[in-house]
């Protein structure tokens, strides 16, 4: 599939399919569309951030929202909102990462705390609840604090989001908005009306 | 070392994930469960000299230096804070509450502070200034 990329704004990449005049209204198509190398084929360099974490966009034709449409032209204007698919071996990849850098502070810093085993089954099943329940949330950074918690953040415009995990089957999320005031708690990791709520919060702050 | 309104602070970063893409991140002002401050150097006279400024970071964390999120003092009163000194540019700022349960930081009866830790965290973010490496 054809597709430019107009913007990598607002909470992901805004993607405009190139369609052509006969696939209008073909039907509930599941199709992947590689997001780094449209970056790379479009801006020369491989996506930054969490895109580098999201390799893969996955995207149902009947999620499209159509703005505009012009039939007559071989452009068709349509915003697709992607569905993230988080990739396991990139997460895999930072989760070690991180039990490397954690391993080798707490050897000189007595200050900082090791990270619990448990949190990182913790951070796993996090994540897996995440993108299972909310596909448009987009893939956060992961980075563990020296508290020994292991923390998820998503950064918008000049908002911070953290879900943060210490290895008790509880989450603590905080979302620091850019006007300055902040909303924060916790849950257990179980508590799906509570964290439900909290992600469609993140993903309405990612959207702005 | 006497601390004034004017003075500015560093919080030196060790890892580069916490400081990518100019932002950084809250962990970065989350200090260990046992910490009742969070650690910062006053960096006020050594402004304009970066590689100071770094070296000093090295020598502190003992460990390579990945960025500093530089605060000035006035504002972190304005937010609600206070500082103490300590010795040889070492500042704190407090006050960082104490766990409850800090024997065990995985004790769930520690989340209403933790999360508290965290709060305060995002308030120095919003005050701070990152210089990265």
């Amino acid at each position: 599939m054809n597709a430019k990329i107009i913007s990598d704004s607002k909470s992901g990449v805004l993607v405009f399919p190139i369609l052509e005049k006969q696939e209008r209204g073909f039907g509930d198509i599941e199709m992947e569309f590689p997001i780094n190398e449209a970056f790379e084929n479009k801006i020369g360099k491989p996506a930054a951030g969490y895109y580098a974490y999201v390799p893969k966009a996955r995207f149902r034709h009947a999620d499209l929202q159509r703005t505009r449409l012009n039939w007559n032209t071989k452009v068709v204007d349509t915003i697709i909102t992607i569905n993230y698919v988080f990739n396991t071996e990139e997460i895999e990849q930072r989760l070690l990462e991180i039990r490397q850098e954690t391993e080798e502070i707490c050897e000189i810093d007595n200050e900082v705390d090791t990270v619990h085993e448990q949190a990182y089954s913790d951070i796993r099943l996090l994540l897996d609840i995440i993108n299972k329940t909310n596909p448009r949330i987009p893939m956060p950074d992961l980075d563990s604090a020296d508290d020994g918690s292991l923390n998820a953040t998503w950064f918008h415009k000049k908002n911070v989001i953290t879900m943060g995990v210490y290895g008790n089957d509880n989450v603590i999320f905080t979302l620091y908005f850019k006007e300055k005031r902040q909303v924060s708690g916790f849950c257990e990791l179980s508590d799906e009306p509570v964290l439900n709520g909290f992600f469609q919060t993140l993903y309405d702050i990612l959207n702005e | 070392m006497h601390i004034s309104l004017n003075d500015c602070v560093a919080r030196f970063i060790r890892k580069k994930e916490d400081c990518k893409n100019g932002k950084i991140k809250p962990s970065v002002f989350i200090p260990g469960s046992r910490a009742t401050e969070i650690s910062v150097f006053v960096i006020s006279d050594l402004q304009g000299n970066n590689n100071k400024i770094w070296e000093l970071g090295y020598q502190k964390l003992r460990s390579s230096i990945a960025g500093r999120a530089d605060l000035i003092v006035s504002a972190i009163y304005d937010k609600g804070f206070g500082m103490q000194n300590g010795n040889d540019r070492h500042a704190g700022i407090i006050p960082i509450p104490k766990l409850p349960f800090s024997d065990n930081k995985n004790d769930p009866r520690n989340l209403p502070v933790q999360t508290r830790r965290r709060e305060i965290a995002n308030d120095l973010i919003g005050i701070s200034n990152l210089h990265i490496k």
